[in-house]
């Protein structure tokens, strides 16, 4: 049993257990942090995507021991904030959204993208998205909410 | 449940590594998909476990005059980041996975995982790098081509663990790195290619071929090369079937869910052709 600190959605919380359980049944079933979705539970869809250091990683493949210590934000922490906004509207607009199980990780992968390139080409914003995976839209609509994301929030990033 | 430790220092895990067998885990992308079973059940590991993804001593790239340094920890985002990462390098890091995956993915794990579709081993074997095992006691560095000893082998002790990867900074006149999988993200190679020569004076001086996923590990041939190192490049042109020839004698591919011998033995021979058509 390990005793584990991160920040968890700006906040410290502290876990007791076992180090090898995934980063993603710790946030569904200890936080009750739901908006992560498990998918294809080994890193190749992206629906359980969170921001580890601001970077995105698909909790599914990262286990408790390795966030000691480190930053983690979630969809849920993220909607409080205006790039969230800026996102959500522009995958609105651009019809980006069908079932919605893909989408708080799509919304991740933008977040991470824009964090590291504001202005991505559109072969720049395939390779961010490109560990996401949806099965309702086609991708071209996601791939307009991005680019119109980088840029309604314009200087935002 | 098996012991799990995390070690934040490198003295700490070379300690832990002195007294028992650990499975060594940094970003574990590959061994969370290896040993996972069913949902939200704890990783069931066989072995005990040493966490070293927070040794941040081990976490560097460093250039020196004739080599790059990349500590044990470097994530292959980091590497595809650095200045001084080899070009060949991150065309093979570019399309390894997702960002997601590279982001907590290291070099040093890939090495470490042995598995023969790694793609970062093999422009690795092109490029002559050095792995460095280091026990509490002593350190060794090893040709990469020596590091892997069979399938899924490797020459690390119990008692080591890689902590650095040294790679000779290459002074290339092409080189070549080639993925063959099923899509662009997220896909495991079927035939990998890494590929480099040196051409002065119309001479070739330098030519490098490492082929991936069509043996029990990367085939390198350095017997193959030597035959067109002194030539020119109509000369090697010449040469080419027969070039051809020999490095499809010393691959052995298998048929898997990925691919099969017929189409990967046919890629090679491709990829291999149109590399030596490319030299100029």
């Amino acid at each position: 049993m390990s005793n584990i600190t991160f920040k968890l959605n700006g906040e410290m919380v502290s876990v007791e257990g076992n180090p090898g359980v995934r980063l993603l049944d710790v946030l569904r079933n200890e936080f009750k942090l739901t908006g992560i979705k498990e998918g294809c539970g080994e890193g190749e869809c992206g629906a359980c995507a969170v921001l580890l250091d601001h970077k995105i990683v698909n909790s599914c493949s990262v286990v408790l021991a390795n966030v000691d210590g480190h930053e983690i934000m979630t969809i849920e922490g993220f909607k409080n904030s205006k790039k969230y906004q800026i996102i959500r509207d522009s995958f609105g607009h651009a019809g980006a959204v069908q079932c919605g199980f893909c989408t708080p990780g799509m919304v991740i992968a933008t977040e991470s993208l824009l964090n590291e390139n504001p202005s991505p080409t559109e072969d720049e914003i395939k390779i961010g998205m490109s560990g996401n995976l949806c099965r309702c839209t086609g991708y071209q609509s996601i791939i307009e909410a991005v680019k119109r994301a980088s840029e309604d929030g314009d200087g935002l990033w | 449940m098996v012991e799990q430790i995390i070690v934040k220092s490198l003295t700490e895990a070379l300690e832990r590594l002195s007294q028992k067998k650990y499975i060594i885990y940094a970003g574990g992308t590959d061994l969370i998909v290896q040993n996972r079973t069913v949902s939200e059940a704890p990783i069931p590991f066989k072995n005990p476990v040493l966490y070293c993804a927070n040794v941040n001593e081990l976490k560097y790239v460093k250039e020196g005059d004739d080599y790059i340094y990349i500590g044990a920890m470097t994530t292959l985002s980091e590497l595809l980041d650095h200045h001084a990462t080899p070009l060949l390098l991150k065309q093979a890091i570019e399309v390894m996975a997702s960002p997601a995956i590279r982001n907590i993915a290291t070099l040093a794990g890939n090495i470490g995982n042995a598995s023969p579709a790694g793609d970062s081993l093999v422009p690795l074997y092109t490029l002559n790098a050095l792995i460095k095992c280091q026990s509490l006691k002593a350190s060794k560095l090893i040709p990469i081509q020596d590091f892997f000893v069979g399938f899924k082998k490797t020459a690390l002790s119990d008692s080591e663990m890689i902590t650095e990867v040294i790679i000779p900074k290459n002074h290339f006149t092409n080189f070549s790195y080639r993925k063959v999988g099923t899509r662009k993200a997220d896909a495991l190679s079927k035939v990998s290619f890494a590929g480099a020569y040196s051409i002065v004076h119309d001479k070739i001086c330098d030519f490098r071929i490492s082929l991936g996923a069509v043996n029990i590990n990367v085939v390198r041939r350095f017997d193959i090369e030597a035959k067109l190192i002194g030539k020119t490049v109509s000369q090697a042109r010449k040469m080419k079937d027969q070039i051809v020839d020999l490095y499809l004698s010393s691959i052995k591919p298998i048929n898997d869910q990925r691919s099969n011998i017929e189409y990967r033995t046919e890629i090679s021979k491709n990829l291999i052709s149109a590399f030596i058509d490319s030299l100029d």
